[in-house]
């Protein structure tokens, strides 16, 4: 289903949310994905270690919601997601990191992301903000 | 058009003047100057002629002044005479008169014709008399002779008062008495003579006698006149009478004389006339003075001849003994030419220089034995030979024409080397280089041209030998010098390929640091937190489970750290802009300095090296600030125009003192000193500039940037 259109609430929880994770570090995918599970949503249906490959997963499975880290090698997460924009407008972006800086902040939120999250703060954020993207996917 | 300016010409008359008189001025000049030599040399006569002259001065001023008080004591005589005569005649006359009234007051009886009797009496003896009168003591006329007296009535008024003035005199001195001079209407000059008679002592009255001045004083000195002499009567300095011009004589002669008169109150002044004055004149001063002069020009005379006799037997000496020195002379100087020419010769035989001489016909007249070894010739086969022998053929002809150029030229010697070098030929044909020096002498008009020679082959080929080493010297200079630069380069190289090194290896580590340890961290945190909601007994489980928590926060928080300072994040994913941004804002958060940042909007992406050097720069340079400049404001700019990207960090601090710009001092935060900011700038091929004062510091850098470089994000 089309994730712009106007839902009620009800539906939208029940149907799961075709997640992509992607990070550069084993670990660190791990740690997002065990955040990103804290919401029951959220179906996670691959993971990439960098922006190219992320947006390669992302042709392929056309997720609805991706979470990536922004620093990355190859390709950063601001970059590959301004390219899945570009592709996929209506998949919404939660950029993560470890660094946070109003800058980093700014940036994210000025290429589209739709929200960002701290790496240190994860467990408590993540869900969390997934579930304000998913009901109002404009909060940018 | 052509207008000629001439000055105007003199005429020719003038210029002719002008000479001749230059010339006339001239020989005036010469012979003045001449004269004046001439005096100066006959200073002796002229020392004689003057003792001569002034001795003769001499002599005739003493005979002059005897001869002119002997006239004067003369005078003296005469008018002591003539006094005594003159008193005399005076007084016989008054006394006359005085008995003439004695006489007339007794009888008093007499009558006017009486009188009158008496009167021409008197005036017949006493010549001048021109009236005689009585006058009672009341000073009235009583009796007068002649009767009418047209003369002196005319001048009654003159005479009235000095009558009277006479009388009340004579009255007064009770003695005769001569009165003043008066003149006549006659021109005449008269003069009042009054005596006084007294009866008993009682005052009977005066006899006047107005007489005619020069009627009676002629009489009285006419013997006088006999004398020769001339002389005034003087009364009060004015003259009263005087024979022959008197008046016009003014005194002050050295030879008159001036004796006062008692009885009459009048002087005499009296001179020799002129006939008397020309007997009395002695010749003896004009006689000595003649004597004399002739005497001392004869001795002047004498002097200067035998002066001239006495140069004209030393010219002859002198000249006598000219001749035998100039004899002596021209001896020494043949002696001297000979030994001369002598040494000259067995110089010329040993020197070691080849000598050779040409007469103008080419032809050697001179070969010493220096020339003959040097030429590998005997004297004896080349002496007459033209000089071509000696000469390389390809120079005979330009040889020729050197030596007429000489010939004709001033100069009397000449080093050819300093024309060009000099090559001569051996009898064996053999070419050699040679230095030559030349001279011509002209004797008799016939010249000889010598020319010393001087084999150069040694030299030249110790030139050349030099010259080798030298250019061998430089090319090893050259070499070392290019091994230095290539050395210097590859230790630049090896400085930039250590920095990109380092650079690589921060960035390596907080890659790892970021991507595998931060992240392990993140992972447990997430596993302590999931562990959190889970059941945890309360008390110290709980409490050791959020301890580990907080410390992996703080782990992460310093790893997070550590990595950002190893290696700027995402320098390379977002750009310059976006990292000095985020590095600045949280400098200024941890240093409390406030900073002022301005980056040009259009920066666009600049490649990796340069936005790492930059953002490198900037961290020193705002550590250096936060370390040293003790301030709490600074200002990084970041501009950009077509060609080049400027960064600019400046701060209003302290400056940069000797302290703190020395190494040991200017520790680098990450290795980066301020020569390490220098080295790499110098590495991306950019300029670094700083500039210091007490009014703060401004590090520039500026970096060449292409358009191919400027990516926007």
């Amino acid at each position: 289903m089309p994730a712009g259109s106007p839902e009620p609430r009800t539906q939208i929880v029940r149907v799961p949310v075709r997640t992509l994770i992607v990070d550069d570090s084993e670990s660190a995918l791990a740690a997002i994905s065990s955040a990103a599970a804290g919401n029951p949503v959220v179906e996670i249906i691959g993971t990439a270690k960098n922006g190219c490959e992320a947006l390669e997963q992302a042709r392929r499975w056309q997720p609805k919601l991706v979470v990536m880290d922004v620093q990355m090698p190859k390709m950063n997460g601001v970059a590959a997601m301004e390219q899945l924009k570009r592709e996929f407008p209506d998949t919404l972006v939660i950029l993560v990191s470890l660094h946070d800086s109003p800058e980093l902040r700014f940036l994210c939120r000025h290429s589209g992301a739709c929200a960002f999250v701290r790496k240190t703060f994860l467990a408590q954020e993540l869900p969390r903000m997934i579930e304000a993207v998913l009901s109002n996917p404009n909060v940018n | 058009m052509h207008v000629a300016f001439a000055p105007t010409k003199p005429g020719r008359a003038q210029r002719f003047s002008f000479a001749l008189q230059t010339v006339l001025l001239w020989q005036v000049h010469v012979r003045l100057r001449l004269w004046w030599k001439g005096l100066l040399a006959l200073w002796a006569e002229f020392l004689l002629a003057a003792i001569v002259i002034c001795a003769i001065v001499a002599v005739w001023h003493i005979i002059q002044q005897h001869d002119r008080a002997h006239r004067h004591r003369m005078t003296m005589l005469a008018a002591t005479g003539i006094q005594a005569d003159f008193e005399a005649d005076i007084r016989e006359r008054m006394g006359a008169q005085g008995r003439f009234g004695q006489f007339w007051q007794i009888a008093n009886d007499s009558t006017p014709r009486d009188w009158d009797a008496s009167a021409k009496l008197y005036m017949d003896h006493y010549p001048g008399c021109l009236t005689l009168e009585w006058a009672d003591s009341e000073y009235r006329t009583r009796w007068t002779f002649p009767r009418s007296r047209p003369v002196i009535d005319d001048a009654a008024h003159t005479i009235a008062n000095e009558r009277r003035r006479v009388l009340e005199l004579a009255l007064q001195r009770r003695q005769p008495t001569l009165g003043r001079k008066i003149t006549l209407p006659t021109g005449a000059d008269a003069v009042l003579a009054a005596v006084p008679v007294f009866s008993d002592d009682q005052l009977a009255g005066f006899v006047l006698d107005i007489m005619d001045v020069s009627v009676a004083l002629g009489a009285m000195l006419k013997d006088v006149s006999e004398l020769g002499y001339e002389y005034a009567i003087l009364q009060d300095g004015e003259p009263v009478y005087s024979r022959r011009g008197g008046s016009q004589r003014l005194g002050n002669r050295a030879d008159e004389a001036e004796v006062p008169l008692r009885s009459a109150g009048w002087t005499v002044r009296v001179w020799p006339g002129s006939a008397l004055a020309a007997e009395m004149e002695s010749r003896l001063a004009e006689v000595l003075v003649a004597t004399m002069a002739a005497l001392g020009f004869s001795l002047l005379a004498s002097v200067r001849l035998a002066k001239v006799a006495r140069r004209q037997t030393e010219l002859a000496q002198a000249a006598k003994g000219e001749i035998a020195q100039e004899v002596v002379e021209r001896r020494r100087m043949e002696e001297a030419a000979r030994v001369s020419e002598a040494r000259f010769a067995g110089i010329l035989e040993i020197s070691a220089d080849a000598i050779v001489s040409v007469d103008p016909k080419q032809s050697i007249v001179l070969f010493n034995q220096g020339a003959e070894k040097l030429f590998g010739y005997r004297a004896e086969e080349v002496l007459g030979k033209p000089v071509d022998l000696l000469l390389p053929e390809n120079a005979r002809t330009s040889h020729r024409h050197y030596v007429a150029q000489f010939a004709a030229g001033d100069t009397p010697t000449m080093r050819m080397c300093d024309r060009r070098p000099v090559f001569g030929r051996r009898k064996d044909g053999t070419i050699f280089p040679a230095e030559a020096s030349v001279s011509k002498l002209a004797i008799e008009r016939q010249v000889t041209f010598t020319a010393i020679l001087r084999d150069t082959t040694e030299r030249v080929a110790a030139e050349e030998a030099l010259r080798r080493s030298h250019d061998e010297l430089d090319l090893r200079v050259n070499q070392r010098t290019a091994e230095l630069a290539t050395a210097n380069e590859s230790l630049r190289e090896l400085s930039g390929r250590m920095l990109a090194l380092q650079e690589e290896e921060r960035r390596r580590i907080a890659r790892e640091l970021h991507d595998s340890t931060a992240s392990n961290l993140v992972l447990a945190l997430i596993n302590l937190d999931n562990l959190q909601k889970v059941e945890v007994p309360a008390g110290q489980p709980a409490k050791d489970l959020e301890d580990g928590i907080r410390l992996i926060k703080q782990a992460i928080s310093e790893l997070r750290t550590a990595s950002y300072r190893l290696h700027p994040p995402m320098l390379e994913e977002f750009g310059l802009q976006f990292a000095l941004t985020w590095y600045i804002n949280g400098f200024s958060v941890r240093s409390g300095i406030h900073i002022d940042v301005k980056v040009d909007s259009d920066l666009g992406r600049l490649s990796n090296e340069v936005e790492l050097t930059m953002f490198r720069i900037v961290q020193e340079a705002l550590a250096n600030v936060h370390r040293h400049a003790h301030t709490n404001a600074a200002c990084v700019t970041v501009r950009r125009d077509s060609s080049s990207v400027r960064l600019e960090i400046a701060d209003q601090g302290s400056g940069i003192t000797s302290e703190t710009s020395t190494p040991e001092h200017s520790k680098p935060s990450l290795g980066v000193g301020i020569a390490g900011m220098r080295e790499r700038v110098r590495l991306v091929g950019g300029s670094f500039e700083l500039r210091s004062s007490a009014q703060g510091t401004i590090v520039t850098a500026a970096f060449p940037v292409g358009e191919a470089q400027s990516t926007t994000v």
